[in-house]
């Protein structure tokens, strides 16, 4: 596995938006050193993010984000997220869940989230996800 | 070729039968229609009654009626009728001498004491007053009325002179039978013409599409002499078995045309002076029907017409001067088959429940299982690469190990004391949710397998409710809450020893805390009260406690299902399912609501110790 950090070109911006806050916690220190990294710890707040992104030119490169958040669920804010041009360019989604009723797919047409990640995962399996989001070879 | 004959003798047979086939389920229909809407009506004026009981017994155990406070108790009196004016026209408070004190009609009367209409050799007063429990009334004219009434009353028991409470009144509510029946008439399904009759366990009338029929009795000359003569010790065998409590359904034949007469009992709740509720035969229910596919086949409309009249009259018992000749009964044999198919129908939806349940702990498990372990392996992970290179060892990642230490330094380099205090923090805070699931799990296999034991011992409520609190506030002191949130204890007794499983009365407590806090938001208050059922005075058989918060409240969309399994807005919904089947295991009850004013009151009972100890334990509030 190749470190994130010495392939991209500069360092990426990464949202994690979970209502655990722990996992939220945890996760930043485990890619802080490769990402600048933007915490949301419920769906409210993602989606405040979301609305200041344009004034505040932030755009986060990949999105990591629980389908679960507590206080809504993905789909609400992907639908917002594909409002807006320079995200839905921009932005590469991630969905983790540890429930057994999230639409994770393999087909685009049949499932919103191409592919997610069923929690529990090692960070070693983050990564790799997260590069391959990206489209980088990480073998 | 023996194939062949078979088939064709099975044809054959087939081909011969499906008239009657046709026939028979049209029938078929018409009884579980009858059956269904004959129970759906009973449940439905069992739940009337009962609220209106249950109205009762609110109004007895008010401190205005208890201590005989009659100008304070009108608006309680003036309350319960505004809310069911529907169906009650009025509530009355009766003094010890049986003379009315209070009539509210939705605004109360007040009557001067020995001034007021003398009840003292009616039943609603007599029966309650000699039983100390709630009675029922069957068909009861008021005075100088035509009109009749069903009269529900429990005694009232006085918290003034005696510490024991004595008897020191009734309260009652009256019901008019035609309003009852209308009602009842306009719950039937529309699509299923029928008419509705009701007796008493006696055989008085108490409802019947003819006005002049109420109050009469169908074993009564008056009644008899309408029977025709040739059917009259059937129709009375049949009238004798519907009265016994059990439910049941007649075909009636008359002519060549039938009609179907389903009967179901309505059992009412009795109140008694020591709380129990005792179910009590209030009255049966009768639906009638006509067969109307089977009466074009006979081609005796007029005389099918004629049937379904005489079913509705004759447990009216009503003259009309029907001239009736014969009516005789032709039990069926679907009976028996209605009977396996409806224990197919149980059993079958008992195993879609079951399958529901599994997919359900399924969902709820996987999720609830996943979500902690996820913290705990991010966490480890990033502690076992900080300790390897602390110590120098080679990483090993995911089994495998690397030959670059350097490849991993980015991800641990840059850690501060502090944060890693707070992972180890976060293993354990997660591990601990882990272990509460894990014995959520099992005990409610327990409970499901009722194998849940009680080990019951006399101790102090309160300090028990202090301990979980003490320990609760050291919790959100070490929680990443950002705001403090009040947990305030106000009990009204001193001590207020219960007789009880201290550890699952704790954990009922902490369950119910737990969840107010769950739903108040940062700076939010939770109140925690404790009582007897006798507020304040000697003799309660219950301590009541209640959990009060000014959080979110309960969404309106689960609150009927609120202490159902799985039932849940967020986490395992495994709590309050729990909590109930504590608080029925000691014979309490547990109730919830929100408050108008905002937030979620969770009380339940538990079962007082027989004497209460005379240590007089200075309370330990935190």
């Amino acid at each position: 596995m190749q470190d994130i950090r010495k392939i991209l070109p500069e360092k990426k911006t990464i949202l994690i938006c979970d209502d655990q806050r722990d996992f939220v916690n945890s996760c930043t220190l485990a890619l802080r050193a490769d990402f600048n990294v933007i915490k949301a710890y419920s769906g409210k707040e993602f989606m405040k993010l979301i609305s200041e992104s344009n004034t505040k030119g932030m755009t986060p490169d990949v999105v990591l984000m629980d389908y679960h958040l507590g206080d809504m669920q993905a789909e609400e804010v992907l639908a917002k997220i594909k409002s807006l041009e320079l995200w839905k360019a921009k932005t590469k989604i991630l969905i983790i869940s540890g429930a057994e009723d999230v639409p994770f797919s393999n087909n685009a047409e049949q499932s919103p989230f191409v592919s997610g990640l069923r929690k529990p995962f090692t960070l070693e399996k983050l990564r790799k996800e997260i590069a391959a989001k990206m489209s980088l070879n990480t073998d | 070729m023996i194939v062949a004959v078979i088939l064709i003798l099975a044809s054959y047979e087939y081909t011969a039968q499906v008239s009657a086939n046709v026939a028979n389920l049209s029938i078929g229909e018409i009884h579980s229609n009858a059956r269904i809407e004959a129970s759906d009506l009973a449940h439905i004026l069992q739940a009337k009654l009962e609220s209106v009981s249950q109205t009762l017994n609110l109004i007895a155990s008010s401190s205005s009626v208890t201590t005989g406070n009659v100008t304070g108790a009108a608006p309680i009196f003036d309350a319960a009728q505004n809310s069911s004016s529907s169906l009650t026209t009025a509530y009355y408070w009766i003094g010890a001498d049986g003379r009315i004190l209070l009539l509210s009609t939705g605004t109360s009367q007040i009557f001067p004491s020995g001034t007021g209409f003398d009840l003292s050799n009616k039943s609603t007063f007599t029966y309650p007053k000699a039983n100390l429990t709630t009675y029922f009334s069957g068909a009861t004219p008021l005075a100088n009325s035509s009109t009749y009434y069903i009269f529900i009353s429990r005694p009232v028991f006085s918290r003034i002179n005696s510490s024991e409470g004595t008897f020191s009144g009734v309260v009652a509510a009256s019901i008019p039978l035609k309003t009852m029946g209308e009602f009842l008439l306009s719950e039937l399904s529309p699509s299923f013409k029928a008419s509705v009759g009701m007796l008493d366990f006696k055989g008085g009338i108490l409802y019947s599409s003819n006005d002049s029929a109420i109050g009469q009795n169908v074993f009564k000359p008056q009644f008899q002499s309408e029977i025709p003569t040739g059917f009259r010790s059937a129709f009375d065998a049949f009238l004798n078995e519907s009265l016994k409590g059990n439910s049941g359904l007649e075909d009636l034949s008359y002519n060549g045309a039938s009609g179907t007469l389903a009967y179901q009992p309505i059992f009412v709740n009795a109140t008694t002076d020591t709380g129990a509720r005792v179910p009590e035969q209030f009255g049966v229910l009768y639906v009638s029907s006509v067969d109307t596919l089977a009466s074009s086949a006979t081609s005796v409309i007029s005389q099918q017409q004629l049937v379904s009249i005489i079913l509705i009259l004759v447990i009216a018992g009503v003259s009309g001067g029907l001239a009736v000749t014969t009516l005789r009964w032709n039990k069926r044999l679907d009976d028996l088959v209605n009977e396996k198919t409806s224990e197919l129908v149980r059993a079958n939806s008992e195993l879609e429940a079951k399958g529901r349940a599994e997919k359900d702990l399924m969902n709820v498990t996987a999720h609830e299982l996943r979500t902690p372990t996820q913290s705990i392996l991010t966490n480890s992970e990033i502690l076992q690469r900080v300790i390897r290179r602390t110590l120098g060892i080679t990483p090993r990642i995911s089994g495998s190990v690397s030959n670059n230490p350097s490849e991993y330094d980015s991800l641990t380099m840059d850690i501060t004391p502090e944060e890693i205090v707070d992972l180890v923090d976060s293993s354990v805070r997660n591990a601990s949710r882990l272990q509460n699931l894990t014995n959520n799990i099992l005990e409610v296999a327990r409970i499901d397998n009722k194998t849940i034991a009680l080990s019951k011992e006399i101790f102090d409520l309160n300090e028990a409710i202090s301990e979980v609190i003490h320990d609760a506030r050291i919790e959100l002191a070490s929680s990443n809450e950002p705001d403090a949130k009040t947990i305030l204890f106000e009990p009204k007794q001193p001590t207020l020893f219960v007789d009880a499983d201290r550890t699952k009365v704790s954990q009922i407590i902490l369950n119910l805390l737990s969840n107010a806090l769950k739903y108040t938001k940062s700076g939010g208050k939770i109140e925690i009260k404790t009582d007897s059922d006798a507020s304040g005075g000697v003799g309660g058989k219950f301590a009541v406690v209640s959990v009060i918060d000014n959080g979110t409240g309960i969404d309106p969309d689960i609150l009927s299902r609120l202490f159902t399994k799985f039932v849940t807005k967020s986490g395992t919904g495994l709590g309050l399912y729990i909590t109930k089947s504590y608080v029925e295991a000691h014979g309490g009850v547990i109730q919830a609501s929100n408050d108008p004013a905002g937030g979620a009151i969770f009380t339940f009972t538990i079962p007082l110790a027989p004497v209460q100890t005379g240590k007089n334990k200075s309370l330990v509030v935190q």
